[in-house]
């Protein structure tokens, strides 16, 4: 009741009341237990801003409860859970110095306390103090903070171990964000907000030994979903890597080196782990001879007899793969490690999950895995096929390697390509014939998963596919996947069957043209799907496929299109997001939280690709196009919200390229400009404005920077000399030149036209 | 946590991957489409204009 009435300033005196039953000398034990309670309940659900004006009676209830001298430790544990939901609205407090130290003090004991529930509760209370109050830590770190938490580490009790643990893994997390936070400020120019106090690099040398130990006790028939502190410890190690880089490697290779051939398997699987942990931080040149070193070793362990011990293997070979590749990219090395991963999926599903890690880079010809292509794309495709598949992630683990390497394919593979988009078609025809044997929902679960990945692999597979073969398989794609559009699905499906659509599109071109009668129907049903709004953001980037695929012949079907587009964005119930890619007439609100703000953008850019398909046909879309891109490019954000300047900029960018698409569609692409652009010359003097505003925002992007530059070159190109006037200034001159400096290619490519563009003009204009 | 433990939640995020790498090639298609017709060219580079 609290949670509603609180925020409309009802129930004005419940704290008051919950406040005085817990400090008044007259309560009970147990009324001071429930009113705690009761105020960590409120403080975990309310949102914080109603309750910061209470925070200072709130906290005197519970800093009373949670004192050494209270003699009942359910108060105590109440008073400890309300401070650990109350953390988010005290922050006037921890400004304080005073109000500080008096929070800390008291949680610092709670640490010590008898009671385990206490004593967690205490030390979850240190992690979120240290994540929200990072800053403030460096009098307690030394003194307190850093003997507790390590002590917690060591501690028999799991629950308490893995606050112990869990505390210096959010030392790292916010470490390695404040590092990324001050090579920004150093890009930039200005100082970093906050900077890092370097405690994890500090205490790493004690770190290190007590995490190396809780890696050795991995539990007996563990469960994959369970966690514990051998698997916390895994994951801070990998943590403590990321964040002080080099200097972890000689903390943890002794421990590597002594115990990866031990006859305890517990002891080789911790090696193992310590030494996959810190692949991803240390500078990779330097691992580069440690790991070719350990990869025969590695080798060895995938035939180890433990399970969990071969899991881990392939796990740490997979990372070898991913982040130091050079290590593995060789004649001597590269045979003998396929032979196997190849062997490592006929075993147990974890470890042949873990097998397919294997990646390349792109080569137009040929590449290193070019003879063993056929080879291994036949396991992967076996291995999709195993009755246990559906273990561990295994069989989407087997399609997403069958994808990556499709995707990654060079051209003397092509003949294993061709072979691969056959199998997969014939799958998908297949399992579309299994939709009547279907008996339980964990059957369904299954059915819907595989459709899923078959479509995701079918694209990957089609997009490889030459242009002349795409047309002799076409037709058995699309008539399947007109099949699946026919019967209703899950949203994950339906995005990847229209993902799929998008890629034949793309590499039929303008062939696609003859199943748009067909599939228009679900393209529209796929563009009305609101509550789904993953497939409403696919189906609208889909339009712009379509529109660049078959070009002007879109024509017939953009009446129907473009309603649904601009309904959407004037329908509430569309997710925000998807509206950005369709640009409407209707009020322009990104704050309106029950449209996905995601789509917004998307639906914004299609106007462009229409325009760009359709040319001066485009003319009767004009006016609701440049009213919506008008409202869309006014949009005001929260600037303290950086997910919502992040969208601003892309909303803002996909603005920019809407109205470049819509120029160069009016304009045509002929040797004269088409008179039909002269349409836009009353909005000219806004959009160059808008380009003004974009260009002096100081939080604005690379991408909207060369965005803004492309658009006011398209303007001058159409234009010419006569809007001379509006774009020689400062401000114009300004982001000419930030985009030539940019880091971004693009961006300065753009800018670097623009410039040639603007002077092209002046100097016909002063001759 | 256990997300980021070993591959655990793995399969969730490729859906994910799928979606960006959709939307990062609509956009260089899109980009590719204006920069056929605004005629960039290769020199269109830093160093021609700011030498």
């Amino acid at each position: 009741i609290a949670i509603v009435e609180l925020p409309q300033n009802q129930w004005t005196d419940l704290v008051s009341v919950l406040v005085n039953n817990v400090i008044g000398p007259g309560s009970t034990e147990i009324i001071k237990e429930a009113s705690l309670e009761a105020i960590g309940y409120i403080c975990q659900d309310i949102d914080a801003e109603v309750l910061a004006s209470r925070s200072n009676e709130i906290l005197t209830a519970i800093i009373h409860g949670m004192k050494r001298d209270e003699p009942s430790s359910h108060v105590r544990l109440a008073a400890t859970n309300a401070l650990l939901n109350s953390l988010e609205f005290t922050k006037s407090n921890f400004e304080k110095d005073a109000e500080r130290h008096y929070i800390m003090e008291v949680t610092c004991e709670a640490t010590q306390s008898s009671d385990t529930q206490i004593r967690v509760a205490a030390l979850q209370c240190l992690v979120k103090i240290m994540t929200n109050y990072y800053q403030y830590m460096e009098t307690y770190m030394g003194p307190a903070l850093f003997a507790i938490t390590l002590e917690a580490m060591k501690s028999d009790v799991d629950e308490v171990a893995l606050q112990g643990i869990e505390f210096w893994s959010s030392v790292c997390d916010e470490e390695v964000d404040l590092e990324i936070e001050a090579q920004e400020a150093a890009d930039l120019g200005r100082p970093p907000e906050q900077t890092s106090r370097f405690y994890a690099k500090g205490a790493l040398q004690y770190l290190t030994p007590v995490l190396m130990e809780r890696l050795t006790k991995q539990e007996d028939g563990d469960d994959e979903e369970d966690w514990n502190p051998s698997k916390a410890a895994g994951v801070s190690l990998m943590l403590l890597a990321s964040c002080v880089e080099d200097d972890i490697v000689p903390h943890v290779l002794p421990f590597v080196t002594q115990h990866i051939k031990s006859a305890d398997w517990k002891f080789r699987d911790a090696a193992l782990m310590a030494f996959g942990s810190i692949l991803e931080g240390p500078d990779s040149t330097k691992l580069k001879p440690l790991v070719e070193q350990v990869l025969p070793i590695l080798m060895q362990l995938m035939k180890d007899p433990v399970v969990a011990v071969k899991d881990t293997a392939a796990w740490t070979i997979g990372r070898v793969c991913e982040l130091i590749p050079d290590a593995t990219l060789n004649e001597a090395h590269l045979p003998p490690l396929l032979e196997t991963l190849v062997a490592g999926l006929q075993a147990e599903p974890r470890v042949a999950t873990n097998s397919q890690g294997e990646d390349e880079s792109t080569d137009p010809e040929t590449y290193l895995l070019s003879k063993y292509f056929e080879a291994l794309v036949e396991r992967l495709l076996e291995t999709t096929g195993r009755a246990d598949g559906n273990q561990s992630n295994l069989r989407s683990s087997a399609y997403e390697a069958l994808m990556e390497m499709m995707k990654n394919s060079p051209k003397d593979c092509y003949a294993t390509v061709q072979k691969t988009v056959v199998v997969i078609l014939e799958r998908l025809q297949h399992v579309l014939q299994m939709e009547n044997h279907i008996q339980n929902n964990s059957d369904r679960a299954q059915y819907n998963d595989l459709q899923s990945l078959l479509c995701a692999t079918l694209s990957s597979v089609l997009r490889k596919v030459t242009a002349e073969d795409a047309p002799r398989i076409s037709d058995q794609i699309m008539t399947a996947l007109l099949q699946m559009f026919a019967n209703p699905r899950v949203g994950s499906v339906q995005e990847d069957a229209l993902n799929a659509v998008s890629v034949l599109a793309e590499v039929l071109g303008e062939q696609f043209i003859k199943y748009l009668d067909a599939f228009k129907p679900y393209l529209l049903i796929g563009l009305r799907n609101h509550t789904e709004y993953q497939v409403c953001s696919v189906a609208v980037g889909l339009v712009g496929d379509i529109c660049r695929a078959v070009g002007a012949r879109v024509l017939p079907h953009c009446d129907d299109i473009m309603n649904i587009l601009l309904e959407n964005l004037g329908n509430q119930s569309v997710h925000r997001s998807v509206k950005p890619h369709i640009l409407t007439v209707c009020s322009f609100d990104p704050q309106n939280q029950s449209v996905h703000r995601s789509v917004k953008p998307h639906i914004l850019t299609v106007f462009g690709d229409i325009a760009l398909a359709i040319g001066g046909e485009f003319k009767k879309y004009l006016d609701v196009s440049l009213q919506t891109l008008m409202q869309a490019s006014q949009a005001q954000v929260d600037r303290s919200d950086y997910e919502m300047v992040d969208y601003l900029n892309e909303l803002r960018e996909t603005c920019l390229d809407a109205y470049s698409g819509i120029i160069q569609g009016l304009k045509g692409d002929g040797q004269v400009a088409s008179p039909d652009v002269l349409l836009l010359q009353p909005h000219v003097a806004y959009i160059i404005q808008f380009i003004c505003v974009v260009a002096s925002d100081q939080e604005r992007s690379e991408s909207s920077l060369g965005a803004a530059a492309g658009l006011l070159g398209d303007l001058l190109s159409a234009f010419g000399s006569a809007i001379l006037p509006l774009v020689d200034n400062e401000a114009i001159n300004e982001l000419l030149t930030l985009g030539r400096r940019s880091k971004t290619a693009r961006t300065k490519t753009l800018a670097t036209w623009a410039t040639k563009e603007l002077r092209k003009m002046k100097s016909a204009a002063s001759s | 946590r256990l997300a980021q433990y070993k591959n655990a939640g793995r399969a969730s995020v490729s859906q994910q991957c799928r979606r960006s790498q959709l939307l990062q090639r609509q956009k260089r298609e899109r980009d590719g489409r204006l920069d056929r017709l605004r005629a960039i060219t290769a020199d269109d580079d830093e160093g021609a204009l700011d030498a």
